[in-house]
């Protein structure tokens, strides 16, 4: 019983996280119907870039969490505004070529620069402090970053449906083509999407950091993640990406419990079993349109 | 005069295991081996139009199949070369009714999973050795002294077959129909191309080449491991060398597997940096000249025929 509560809210907390990966190729994938296959990568250049700041300055990894979403931010731009807006076009290949070059020399360059030692974010105090909830002990920081997807979620669900901007990449992503028609500068549209999505990826970065650890090499197995949180949860709305998150870390923590040599093996399952059964995710419109 | 250097550059190959060192013997084996990988994901991003990031599957399926089914039932290896290719179109087969439901980005990716399923798999199961692999016990049955020299011979038979078959695909009516089915797949189907079929053929052909390029590489080494026969790199490399040699032609992979070993031989002295060359060589292509480097060769030389 008390395991299968740990279970559940282990997975629960975890799939906040998994969930901003996802978040961040589900909107760039609704909005440019192209993939980042470096979005694993730009995560983990998001935690080694904190590693860089947090041994020069003398504060709190979380006061510099935010600068260096806004660096992730401003590569997002520059990359979508010089790069990926020249090879856009209706056939995908392009855009998934350049992106799957992106990720290999990033990879190799924070391998020559940080070598391929597995490492972690001290957050001091943070990291052990916990408390306890009716007989449970929960950790302040798996809660804390659960909250804080959440809030983040909460805070680009507004921005989608009230603001302007928000108006304009909704649709975008339902028709690219009409949008040009009402002076929206589709490119711009795409810098913006591209700027919020690397940001996140490198938010969540960060957090696994924190988490637990990372390695150079960790960029892969998290584009898979965050691959199966958008096929899992479903396309069309940020939630959906919620759901897969959520869906996945249950089945990841399960799997780690009753068979800790799986890795990431019965996600992988989980995401064929999706594609055979409901191709359409937990809750969203098809994939494959 | 195209098909006069191919046949002298095919002799020179074959007559290499008696001009070459065992070390200039064993790269140039590599080379054709990356570019009989390279030509079979050709086959289905360059001339099919899907890009898969999963074929190092294919690549460890053939290698695991000589090891596994030489060691079990008393056959030579060398047999064994073409059936691990036709056991890694049996894997491909299998994966079709999960991955032909994915397109384009999805399918991509989707094939990346189903590899790391497979490599899971394999290191888990004691029949493949687990996660320390397996010997090639079948060594003792055959000459190992002329191991490289027949490892080599297969690989170039199979890389010069790969490139032939591809040539043959662009002279023939099915050929036309890959073409229009990578061009709009719904006017395709509208026009009577059976695209599912296609698509499927394809995708189980380049399996088998890839199953036997990993056949041959791994027979070289006399030892299989999931890290290295499951190991993304042989995806990734033969998307380099078909990127930047021109995707959909044939010259282009064997342009581009000649620039991947120059380059590699080159910065060996500065590991990782060959990959971060070639990384960059492949986003310039893509932005500034997307067919590549048989692009730039029919610029400087307009006489030559495009249909190589």
């Amino acid at each position: 019983m008390n395991a299968a509560i740990e279970i559940l809210m282990n997975g629960l907390f975890l799939g906040g996280l998994y969930a901003l990966f996802g978040l961040g190729l589900s909107l760039i994938f609704g909005v440019m119907r192209i993939a980042n296959i470096a979005h694993g990568e730009l995560a983990i250049a998001g935690a080694l870039a904190l590693f860089t700041l947090s041994a020069d300055w003398p504060v709190s990894p979380l006061l510099l969490m935010p600068l260096v979403c806004a660096g992730a931010f401003a590569f997002g731009w520059l990359l979508q505004a010089q790069l990926l807006n020249r090879v856009l076009s209706p056939d995908p290949m392009p855009a998934l070529l350049v992106t799957f070059g992106l990720s290999v020399v990033m990879q190799n360059a924070m391998v020559g620069l940080y070598g391929a030692n597995s490492r972690s974010i001290d957050l001091g105090a943070v990291k052990t402090a916990n408390l306890t909830i009716a007989g449970q002990t929960i950790g302040w920081l798996p809660l804390g970053i659960f909250l804080l997807s959440l809030a983040l979620f909460g805070g680009l669900h507004l921005v989608l449906r009230k603001t302007r901007l928000g108006r304009a990449v909704r649709a975008t992503s339902d028709d690219a083509e009409t949008v040009a028609l009402f002076a929206i500068r589709r490119r711009r549209i795409f810098a913006v999407a591209m700027a919020v999505s690397a940001a996140c990826a490198a938010l969540a970065g960060m957090l696994l950091a924190s988490r637990s650890s990372i390695t150079p090499f960790s960029g892969a197995e998290r584009l898979l993640i965050a691959f199966e949180v958008i096929v899992i949860g479903g396309l069309g709305s940020i939630w959906a990406s919620y759901l897969g998150g959520i869906a996945l870390a249950l089945v990841h923590v399960a799997g780690f419990y009753f068979d800790p040599a799986s890795g990431l093996l019965y996600g992988h399952l989980l995401l064929l079993v999706f594609l055979l059964i409901r191709p359409q995710g937990l809750a969203g419109k098809a994939v494959t349109r | 005069m195209t098909r006069a250097l191919a046949v002298v550059i095919f002799a020179a190959l074959a007559a290499a295991p008696a001009l070459l060192d065992v070390g200039g013997l064993a790269l140039l084996t590599e080379m054709l081996v990356l570019l009989a990988i390279a030509q079979s994901w050709n086959l289905l991003a360059g001339y099919g139009g899907l890009l898969s990031l999963g074929h190092h599957a294919f690549v460890a399926a053939g290698a695991y199949l000589l090891f596994a089914v030489t060691r079990d039932l008393p056959v030579s290896p060398y047999i064994m070369v073409p059936l691990a290719g036709a056991g890694a179109a049996l894997l491909a087969l299998a994966l079709t009714p999960v991955l032909f439901r994915l397109r384009e980005v999805y399918f991509a990716i989707g094939m990346w999973v189903a590899a790391e399923i497979v490599k899971i798999a394999v290191s888990r199961l004691d029949y493949f050795g687990a996660s320390s692999g397996l010997p090639l016990y079948a060594a003792r049955r055959i000459d190992t002294s002329w191991l490289p020299a027949s490892a080599h011979w297969f690989a170039l038979a199979l890389a010069a077959g790969l490139c032939l078959g591809l040539w043959r695909l662009q002279q023939s009516p099915y050929g036309l129909h890959v073409h229009a089915m990578r061009d709009d797949e719904t006017a395709a189907r509208s026009l009577g191309v059976k695209t599912r079929r296609i698509k499927g053929t394809i995708f189980v052909l380049s399996a088998a080449g890839c199953g036997m390029a990993g056949a041959i590489s791994f027979l070289g080494t006399l030892y299989v491991s999931p890290v290295a026969a499951f190991d993304i790199n042989w995806t990734v490399n033969a998307i380099f060398i078909c990127v930047i040699g021109g995707l959909g032609t044939i010259r282009g992979p064997v342009l581009g597997a000649l620039l991947f070993v120059l380059l590699r031989e080159g910065l060996a002295a500065y590991p990782g940096w060959s990959q971060i060359a070639l990384g960059v060589i492949a986003v310039a292509v893509m932005l500034m000249a997307p067919r590549g480097l048989s692009g730039l060769l029919d610029r400087l030389l307009p006489n030559t025929r495009r249909a190589v």
